[in-house]
């Protein structure tokens, strides 16, 4: 027993190590990736599409609902306490700072993550791993750096349209409800918001982007040789992804207020 | 193939480049709203405690924020060196003889920094130390009144002054509320004091008066009809009196138009006067007569009027007491046209109809 709990721990130790290895390996091909020129671009522009074009309408929708939910609540509940500036300071908290970046990950993680995980274990499935290595081709630097760099400027890309939607377009549905002056819904925006807000925001994208990237390349890369094996790596995928997005956004918080 | 797999890379692109110009508007929305893009003044001010300020903390001027401070430190003389900066919107306020004051709640609410711009007209340079109301420099330029420093307006107080009429209003509001159900309680119950109650219970006298007034006026009338009869009877007999005195008289005046006079014929032996004298008492019987009847129709007369004088005071009260039921009358309508507390209207009269119809109202 103490054999296998040892072979365990060395080998858990060992999958730890590799992973980080891997994670650093793929990061830095993904940061190196524009200086290689062509490479890969249609990779790029193909995973940019799937992961942020495709699904800004149901970013959009997510984005809407929220922000008008917190309208109406904070328009109808915070009066009642003579505070009702701090409405603009709940919708930028929440769509800025905490709830955008995080529901924009779940979103990407549950949609290209599995779509990822799935398609890399497929190929290795298939043995075009093995082709693209016979080849000369680094698997790293042509399928993994455009995905994460792909899934990582989408995501970039799908919270500035969150904070659109989020912050400017609930006006337009909590105004089908409850009628909020635009200069002062705007002027309040404007007032609550802060370029910190913004970078925050931004910077746990960026971060979010890079864990559900690394982590889908990761477990799509995992898979041996069984094509029964694809389906647990998208789960993985997606379970690991919102595990290690919601472990990094409580740091980041713990980080901007410490 | 789809559009957007065929277009990727302009659809990708214009997909980014969005994304990039949304970014860049918020940035410039927020930086032109949080003055990233405007000249700010520095200046230096000391503070006896630093309690209730910090760094970020506007400095207010008439409640409009035209600063921040961006810097404290505790110096080795225990008191705050504060660094602070002014909006060049309202840089000109910032004039010689300026003065700050640290406001501080005595709730605990938090403070503020307030500013007082100088009397004088020039102004202060940028890096100037500006004296705050905690040192005497400070003290010193308010009590020679070179800052326009507003009068004290103390929150708690000027709070405390607006509720007290807030709370005396209410009061006189309960009061008042209480005095109508009060008094809506006994208007209904019919014992109140005042108009409504006074009006309800008017109604209730005035009717009494009113059955009263009809009793009196049936009794008047029944009296009225009994003694009409005698009354005709009595003017008759008097009438009759009146022209047998009209025939006598009417004899009298025909034999005072004799020509042969009446002297001579109570001279004449033969004449009047004997006859006058010696007709077996025929005129003295006449004369009798007359008198009874004179006497007779005088009675009548005094009986007449005594029954009329009798029944003057009925017929003057009956009068009286229907005037003022009239009035009573309008003022109950005018009290219940008036009143929006008794609802439901006047109920409609029906017409009682004759058991027995008319022949005139049958159709032929």
């Amino acid at each position: 027993m103490i054999r296998n709990l040892g072979a365990a721990a060395i080998r858990g130790a060992a999958d730890f190590f590799y992973a980080i290895g891997f994670f650093f390996r793929v990061v830095k091909n993904g940061a190196l990736y524009f200086r290689r020129g062509q490479v890969g671009f249609r990779v790029l522009v193909m995973q940019i599409l799937f992961t942020g074009v495709q699904a800004l309408g149901v970013s959009a929708i997510i984005a809407l609902s929220l922000g008008a939910v917190i309208i109406i609540q904070g328009s109808s509940l915070l009066p009642q306490f003579g505070q009702s500036r701090l409405m603009y300071t709940i919708l930028i908290i929440v769509i800025t700072r905490e709830l955008g970046p995080l529901l924009t990950a779940f979103i990407v993680n549950a949609r290209s993550g599995t779509a990822i995980a799935t398609e890399l274990g497929t190929m290795v499935v298939s043995h075009e791993i093995e082709a693209y290595v016979s080849v000369g081709l680094d698997p790293i630097s042509y399928l993994a750096a455009p995905r994460v760099v792909g899934v990582t400027v989408s995501m970039l890309a799908l919270d500035i349209y969150f904070n659109v939607f989020g912050l400017i377009g609930s006006y337009l549905v909590a105004r089908l409800i409850r009628p909020i002056e635009f200069n002062e819904y705007f002027g309040g925006i404007a007032a609550a918001l802060t370029a910190t807000d913004i970078v925050s925001g931004l910077l746990k994208c960026f971060v979010f982007g890079i864990i559900v990237s690394v982590t889908a390349v990761y477990r799509g890369f995992a898979v041996q040789r069984a094509s029964t094996e694809i389906p647990v790596a998208g789960i993985k995928s997606v379970g690991g992804g919102f595990v290690l997005c919601i472990l990094a956004d409580a740091v980041l918080t713990l980080i901007y207020y410490i | 193939m789809k559009f957007s797999i065929r277009h990727a890379e302009s659809v990708v692109g214009g997909f980014i480049l969005l994304a990039a110009a949304l970014l860049c508007g918020i940035l410039v929305m927020v930086g032109a709203n949080q003055r990233w893009f405007a000249r700010n003044y520095y200046f230096h001010s000391r503070f006896q405690s630093g309690a209730g300020i910090s760094p970020g903390t506007g400095i207010t001027l008439k409640g409009f924020t035209v600063g921040k401070i961006s810097k404290i430190v505790l110096n080795d003389n225990n008191t705050v060196d504060a660094d602070f900066f002014i909006f060049d919107s309202y840089i000109g306020k910032v004039r010689k003889n300026s003065v700050l004051e640290l406001a501080t709640s005595p709730l605990g609410l938090g403070g503020g920094l307030l500013f007082y711009p100088g009397k004088d007209a020039e102004r202060l340079p940028e890096h100037s130390y500006i004296p705050s109301m905690d040192f005497e420099d400070g003290k010193s330029i308010v009590e020679r009144e070179l800052a326009d420093v507003p009068p004290r307006d103390d929150t708690l107080t000027r709070l405390l002054a607006n509720i007290n009429p807030l709370v005396d209003n209410i009061n006189k509001t309960v009061v008042n509320v209480n005095k109508t159900v009060t008094t809506l309680n006994g208007a209904l119950k019919g014992d109140g004091e005042t108009e409504v109650g006074r009006i309800v219970k008017g109604i209730g006298s005035t009717v009494r008066g009113v059955n009263g007034t009809v009793a009196d006026l049936d009794s008047t009338v029944a009296i009225v009809k009994t003694e009409l009869p005698g009354l005709v009877e009595r003017s008759n007999a008097l009438l009759d009196s009146l022209k047998a005195i009209s025939g006598n008289l009417e004899q009298t005046t025909a034999a005072m138009r004799d020509p042969t006079g009446l002297v001579p014929k109570l001279l004449d032996p033969k004449g009047s006067l004997k006859t006058l004298l010696d007709d077996n008492g025929v005129l003295f019987a006449k004369i009798d007569a007359m008198l009874s009847d004179t006497d007779k129709t005088i009675k009548n007369v005094e009986s007449m009027t005594d029954t009329l004088k009798s029944s003057m005071p009925e017929i003057t009260s009956l009068l009286a007491e229907g005037k003022t039921t009239l009035i009573q009358t309008q003022d109950v309508l005018e009290g219940l046209k008036n009143n929006p507390l008794l609802k439901g209207g006047i109920p409609e009269r029906k017409t009682q109809e004759a058991a027995q119809p008319g022949y005139r109202d049958e159709d032929f």
